[in-house]
């Protein structure tokens, strides 16, 4: 296997764990929160809120606009 | 930002005095949403001894489908903006501008406007939201190794990857589209 693949296969399998967990997280009574629980959480302060736009905000200038 | 909540071994809370899950003993969930609130619409019904249930806050304002004319314009000019958006050349002013537009707007609503927010939660699970964490720092850790190396074709980056497959222009307005709609749920958090 070349080093390509397995840098595709990694990214593969952590983005698949990150939707694997957000499907754990939906399910009733599950201790692990989905990405909008814990997205909102974060962005309870006003800090926070600006960083996850800002976030979303660099998302779109890196793909975007580049 | 996080600090261990006496009540519950494990569950991490925003020191708020004024979050009344905060002054219970008792917390049934680990993830704890805030106090349900009725709009004064349903709060007004209610007091009419209307048999309608108050309206949860997380639920819209109006049924799904409604102002189907609103939303299809709406949804008309997010296409129309995402399309013009993924036709700017890449590095240039309209593709920075166009880029910045949407931020500065979503921005002003955010903080100067907010629409009706889905409450947050009181606390989350610090065990659960660390295998979140995990992944995330893997990601960024995994990235960053290729982005050290300059992104050789032996040791691709995620962005590298991702180009080639956004850069037919209607998969790149489609993209487009889904990171505005991302930007406006993220204003309603």
């Amino acid at each position: 296997m070349s080093t390509r693949a397995i840098t595709i296969v990694g990214f593969v399998v952590i983005i698949a764990a990150l939707v694997l967990l957000e499907i754990l997280g939906r399910r009733p009574s599950s201790r692990i929160p989905t990405l909008g629980q814990w997205l909102g959480y974060v962005m309870r302060p006003r800090g926070g809120r600006a960083l996850i736009l800002l976030g979303w905000l660099w998302l779109g200038w890196h793909y975007f606009a580049r | 930002m996080v600090a261990e909540n006496a009540g519950a071994p494990g569950v991490a809370s925003v020191a708020d005095p004024a979050a009344p899950s905060q002054a219970s003993p008792i917390q049934a969930s680990p993830i704890q949403a805030s106090p349900v609130q009725a709009s004064p619409i349903s709060a007004g019904l209610e007091a009419e001894g209307s048999a309608v249930e108050p309206r949860l806050p997380w639920e819209p304002r109006l049924p799904l489908g409604a102002r189907p004319a609103r939303n299809a314009m709406i949804g008309a000019a997010l296409v129309g903006y995402a399309w013009l958006l993924a036709g700017t050349a890449p590095f240039s002013t309209k593709a920075l501008l166009g880029v910045l537009l949407p931020g500065a707007v979503l921005g002003a609503i955010a903080y100067g406007r907010p629409p009706e927010r889905i409450p947050p939660p009181d606390a989350i699970d610090v065990t659960g939201f660390s295998y979140w964490l995990i992944c995330v720092a893997l990601l960024f850790e995994w990235e960053a190794s290729a982005v050290r190396d300059n992104s050789p074709p032996s040791h691709p980056s995620l962005t590298d990857l991702i180009n080639p497959l956004i850069d037919p222009h209607p998969i790149k307005a489609a993209a487009i589209v889904v990171w505005l709609l991302a930007g406006w749920a993220l204003v309603r958090r």
